[in-house]
């Protein structure tokens, strides 16, 4: 948070110019979010002949029926994102230490072997990847969704990891081992601690894409009483017709623990992102 | 554990510079001494042989062969790779993409860059924090959202976009943006239009964070403005991060088929066809993962080239 | 720290291989589509729910036999679900699908072939009614005919549902413009096309959009329920000499239809396909604004807020959502003939087409095999679809016409029902006529033609690649032969 301190130098006032722009910038990105809101208020009817303006009355049904429906969804997502990040934490920065504080023998092949997987498709080893998860017995199980959230994470959390920890000054480490710390010693009591935005980054990360993925889930959770929320939420729009308004609620809703964890781990988060260490 | 004592031999510093003297022992010893740092490996390697690289792999395997995905699996050579040649839906489509991809990493690193910029000169450093969580938290939003109400942006008849065209008088353009050949893929391209990618706009906006204040002090005081720092100091410091917003946008971008599916499902004709999207096509509705699979491993040696030429590129121009 | 991770992560992976092993009850998995039962929302307050009621009613007559219905998103990610759970032997053993697909898999063996059990009794059928000596008889020989797999002489779809297309219209709208709305059940709302394009026409001089339809397949699109009826008239002198020996009107199987192409009986390059292709260009401008990458909703909201006179839809399952959405008098009609007044060609041509027919049933998969227990599966599939059990199902949810002889139909599904009487198109939707690649690629080319990317010219000779491409490959594929056309 040093950075946030810097005084700049500037030639004279720029703030008002700059701040109207962003502001532009911030009604227009906003604006969305705004709508999302106000179909989730809305009937069908309302919605069909209104498309943009709230209109009452407004239907705050929509929102208890569709929290009677997936608030059991929530728990089962707030189980299965919270194993995946927790794994990918402890896992990542393990990784993120060995690939940025030691040299050994193929580390650079190994180190590939984590990030060229940025440019596999996924779509591509989707059935393939079924097969696997099956053969492991898994399909129906949470450990089907939690295995394979943790491996398709750890590519870009692990690059995250090792980014941070080359970033911090050789100094700090040089201190520990000076009092003759182990190397499990410095990494639990030094790198981790010092590393904290950046797990706060690999967990916010984490948590949105496997909150919201869809296909996968899709083709390996069956029993609807282990289906994640985004499933959960999807059985608003049937073969028939969709229900905008409760499923615009359903939306709503399922962001909200998202914006909980948003609220407590935001400064963290921007931190670890803006800490200048990510760079190609 | 005599293992500590060599794990610090192996520890570097961030530099990559080797703090104890570099050893010469062979490769086994070496790779014995480094048993410890392998056993910590194990778990996300095990982790990604399996469930990436596998089925990455069988991909590759059945890029060979024609495929249905049931029972019909028989070999074929290059044959898919040949068909693609001659195949005008995946011309159509790379052509798409390569415009498409274009736009969107300028718009997705020059869009980040300038609010980026506007943020870290704020006086107000309140408002500077405060600004940075705003553009961060549309992330929250599932992208299907983001599909479904960028669909009634451009629709037709009670579309945003053409109610603002009527608000200001400009109604003769007001059309069907996504129905009509000449306007969809720009329309797609600017889907979500201003939003901020999150984590291309951090890594910039780190990047602009640690210009060290001397730079700019100096650069004020031999009279500087604006503009001249920007192109002489702003850019060329965040070089590496402006790339790295620019690969990652360039790999997200060409695997992206979600949104034209929901979209557009890559039509009218083929007008807005993409790879990714004649990929889950081929694989999903045709049943030819053979086929799927080979457009796959182009598209993943396509991309592997790009970074690599952009990485090299970068590099050569920070060394002059 | 790593340790405890490698104690975990194999912890949690010996768990998973055991859960999912060892069971002594048989659960049976099936989807049910639109009647799985949704729970009721503000906006939705009457959802389906008969299905729950059958599955307590069988698992109670059969001790030791669980019933687990799927839910499986009709949208987008269906094709992408049903391969990647068959590929991966996960599937449900009772899906509901639609036959073009079964056929385009059924190479796979991913099916149950149904010819033998659809030959014995129904015990769930009441004496007396169709079907309780021999389950076929419970369901018209059209219904069985259509859905039958040719290549394979096999029968592996329970088709309880039927379709009707029709035109739904706004009353008030057409008679403010002069528009006399009386529709005769002989025909149509008109007497033949020309006069639909004229009156069309004329709503568009006025400055309306006629017709609100779909034509992206990211949805369930409306535009292919057309394309095929107008073919048939336009070949309706030739369609006869296409047919297998001895048949009588059907709509044409695979076989027929690929065969015809290969033995040069139908060509892109006839006059006949060059008035058609003019017929659909003529139809075109009559279209909303966008309807090449439209969704049914967008399209479905146009007709209810009364900025569209008419629009294409289902006329069982969304006469229920036009009645409650509607402030509106409306009806609805169904297609006219093509006659001699649209092309020479269609002179023959006497009746207006059922448009839709039989698209989805009942599957058996493999898994009821792999895990012994298709008799069971089998048995469930019968009890669902007799009579005293459909029945209910049809009446808590009046969304399809239920096929089944001796069932009453819900008041709801007249007009849907009264469209039935009309004969069967000779010439089906685009997929089922050749094969998905064809109807797929048949839909990109008609669009790039109506928004003048391609001219006539062009059109005509990717067409003809097109077809002749796709009925050697379909041919090849079930090893047929020729020979019956050419006698």
């Amino acid at each position: 948070m040093a950075n946030l301190t810097r005084k700049r130098i500037r030639l004279g006032n720029r703030d008002l110019p700059f701040q109207l722009v962003l502001i532009a910038f911030g009604i227009v990105t906003f604006f969305p979010l705004v709508l999302v809101v106000i179909t989730s208020l809305k009937s069908n009817t309302q919605f069909y002949h209104n498309f943009w303006l709230p209109e009452l009355p407004f239907q705050f049904g929509n929102y208890s029926s569709a929290f009677r429906i997936i608030w059991r969804y929530i728990v089962n997502s707030v189980i299965y994102s919270g194993s995946t990040i927790c794994l990918i934490a402890a896992i990542a920065s393990v990784a993120g230490y060995v690939f940025a504080r030691f040299r050994f023998p193929f580390k650079t092949v190994l180190f590939l072997g984590f990030i060229t997987l940025i440019m596999v498709p996924g779509v591509l080893t989707l059935a393939p990847r079924f097969v696997l998860v099956r053969d492991l017995g898994m399909v129906n199980t949470p450990f089907a969704l939690i295995s394979v959230w943790v491996s398709g994470g750890l590519v870009l959390s692990t690059w995250l990891m090792r980014s941070y920890f080359e970033s911090l000054p050789q100094e700090l480490f040089d201190a520990a081992y000076v009092d003759g710390a182990a190397e499990w010693q410095v990494f639990v009591y030094v790198s981790v601690p010092l590393a904290r935005p950046m797990i706060a980054t690999v967990a916010m990360t984490t948590l949105i894409a496997t909150w919201n993925d869809l296909i996968w889930p899709l083709v390996t959770i069956t029993d609807k009483d282990k289906m994640p929320l985004a499933l959960g939420v999807m059985q608003f729009s049937s073969d028939f017709e969709t229900d905008w308004g409760t499923l615009f609620a359903g939306y709503v809703i399922s962001s909200v623990p998202l914006l909980c964890v948003f609220a407590v781990a935001m400064r963290q988060f921007i931190s670890g992102l803006t800490s200048g260490s990510i760079k190609a | 554990m005599g293992g500590k004592a060599m794990l610090r031999r192996l520890a570097t510093s961030p530099s990559g510079q080797v703090v104890k003297k570099q050893s010469h022992s062979p490769l086994h010893h070496r790779m014995w001494r480094a048993k410890w740092l392998y056993l910590a490996l194990l778990i996300p390697v095990a982790m990604l042989l399996l469930f990436e690289w596998l089925p990455a792999f069988s991909a590759l395997y059945n890029s060979l062969y024609i495929w249905n995905g049931g029972k019909v699996h028989f070999y074929v050579g290059l044959e898919h790779y040949e068909r693609m040649l001659s195949d005008r839906t995946f011309r159509v489509a790379i052509t798409n993409l390569v415009g498409f991809v274009f736009f969107r990493v300028i718009m997705q690193t020059a869009l980040p860059f300038f609010a980026a910029e506007m943020i870290v000169n704020l006086r107000s450093q309140r408002w500077s924090y405060w600004w940075k969580i705003i553009f961060v938290f549309p992330m929250v939003v599932p992208q299907i959202l983001n599909y479904l109400i960028w669909r009634f942006v451009y629709n037709r008849q009670v579309g945003l976009l053409n109610e603002g065209l009527k608000l200001i008088g400009l109604e003769e353009y007001a059309h069907a943006w996504l129905g009509d050949p000449n306007t969809v893929m720009w329309a797609l391209a600017f889907v979500r239009f201003p939003w901020l990618p999150t984590l291309q706009f951090l890594i910039i906006l780190g990047g602009l964070q640690t210009i060290p204040q001397e730079v700019h002090e100096s650069a004020a005081i031999d009279g500087a403005g604006f503009w001249r720092r920007l192109f002489y100091i702003d850019i060329p410091m965040t070089r590496r991060q402006i790339t790295l917003a620019m690969i990652l946008t360039m790999l997200f971008m060409t695997q992206r088929f979600d949104l034209f599916l929901v979209m557009t499902d890559g039509g009218p004709g083929y007008s807005s066809m993409v790879p990714a999207l004649q990929l889950y096509q081929s694989a999903f509705h045709f049943l030819e993962f053979g086929y799927a699979s080979a457009i796959g491993v182009v598209l993943f040696v396509a991309m592997l080239a790009l970074t690599i030429i952009n990485l090299r590129v970068s590099a050569g121009a920070t060394n002059q | 720290m790593f340790k405890q991770l490698l104690a975990l992560s194999i912890l949690l992976l010996v768990f998973g291989a055991f859960t999912g092993m060892a069971q002594d009850e048989i659960t049976i998995f099936t989807t049910v589509g639109g009647y799985y039962p949704d729970e009721p929302t503000e906006n939705n307050p009457n959802p389906p729910k008969m299905m729950n009621t059958l599955v307590a009613e069988y698992e109670a007559a059969n001790p030791g036999v669980n019933i687990e219905l799927v839910d499986v998103p009709s949208n987008i990610s269906g094709d992408q679900w049903r391969s990647t759970v068959f590929n991966g032997q996960n599937e449900p053993h009772i899906i509901v699908n639609n036959y073009i697909r079964v056929w385009q898999e059924q190479g796979n063996d991913w099916y149950v072939p149904l010819n033998d059990h659809i030959e014995s009794p129904n015990p769930y059928i009441p004496e007396g009614t169709p079907g309780h000596e021999r389950w076929a008889d419970s369901i018209p020989d059209v219904v069985w005919n259509t859905t039958y797999h040719t290549g394979s002489g096999n029968q592996y779809v329970v088709t309880v549902n039927a379709v009707a297309v029709g035109f739904f219209y706004n009353i008030d709208m057409l008679e403010a413009n002069g528009i006399d709305t009386a529709f005769d059940i002989s025909y149509s709302l008109w007497e033949d096309w020309e006069t639909m394009i004229g009156e069309m026409g004329a709503l568009a001089e006025a400055g309306y959009e006629p017709l609100a339809l779909s034509m992206s397949t990211a949805t369930p699109y409306t535009y292919n329920w057309f394309d095929g009826t107008s073919l048939t008239s336009m070949y309706i002198d030739h369609i006869e000499s296409w047919w297998e020996p001895g048949a009588s009107w059907h709509a044409l199987n695979q076989r027929e239809f690929a065969c015809a192409i290969q033995n040069g009986l139908i060509s892109a390059n006839d006059d006949a396909f060059a008035d058609w292709l003019g017929l659909l260009a003529d139809f075109e401008p009559m279209w909303v604004d966008g309807y090449a990458t439209m969704t049914w909703d967008e399209a479905y909201r146009l007709f209810i807020t009364g900025e569209v006179p008419f629009l294409l839809g289902n006329a069982a399952s969304n006469t229920l959502q036009v009645n409650r959405d509607a402030d509106f008098n409306w009806s609805v009609s169904y297609f006219p003939p093509v006659t001699e007044t649209t092309s020479p060609h269609a002179a023959n041509n006497e009746t207006a087409y059922l448009v839709g027919g039989f698209t989805s049933g009942f599957t058996v998969t493999d898994r009821a095999r792999r895990e012994g227990i298709e008799e069971q599966v089998v048995d469930f599939l019968m009890f669902m679809t007799a009579q005293p059990q459909w029945g209910r199902v049809v009446s808590d949810s009046p969304r399809s016409i239920p096929t089944q002889y001796g069932l009453d139909v819900p008041e709801a599904l007249s007009a849907a029902l009264a469209f039935l009487d009309l004969p069967i198109r000779a010439l089906k939707d685009p997929d089922p006529r050749l094969s998905r690649r064809y109807g797929e690629d048949h839909r990109r080319l008609m669009q790039e033609f109506f928004t003048d990317q391609i001219d006539l010219e062009t059109l005509i000779a990717e067409e003809d690649r097109l077809m002749t491409r796709e009925a050697r490959v379909v041919i090849a594929e079930n090893e047929w032969s020729c020979d019956f056309q050419m006698e």
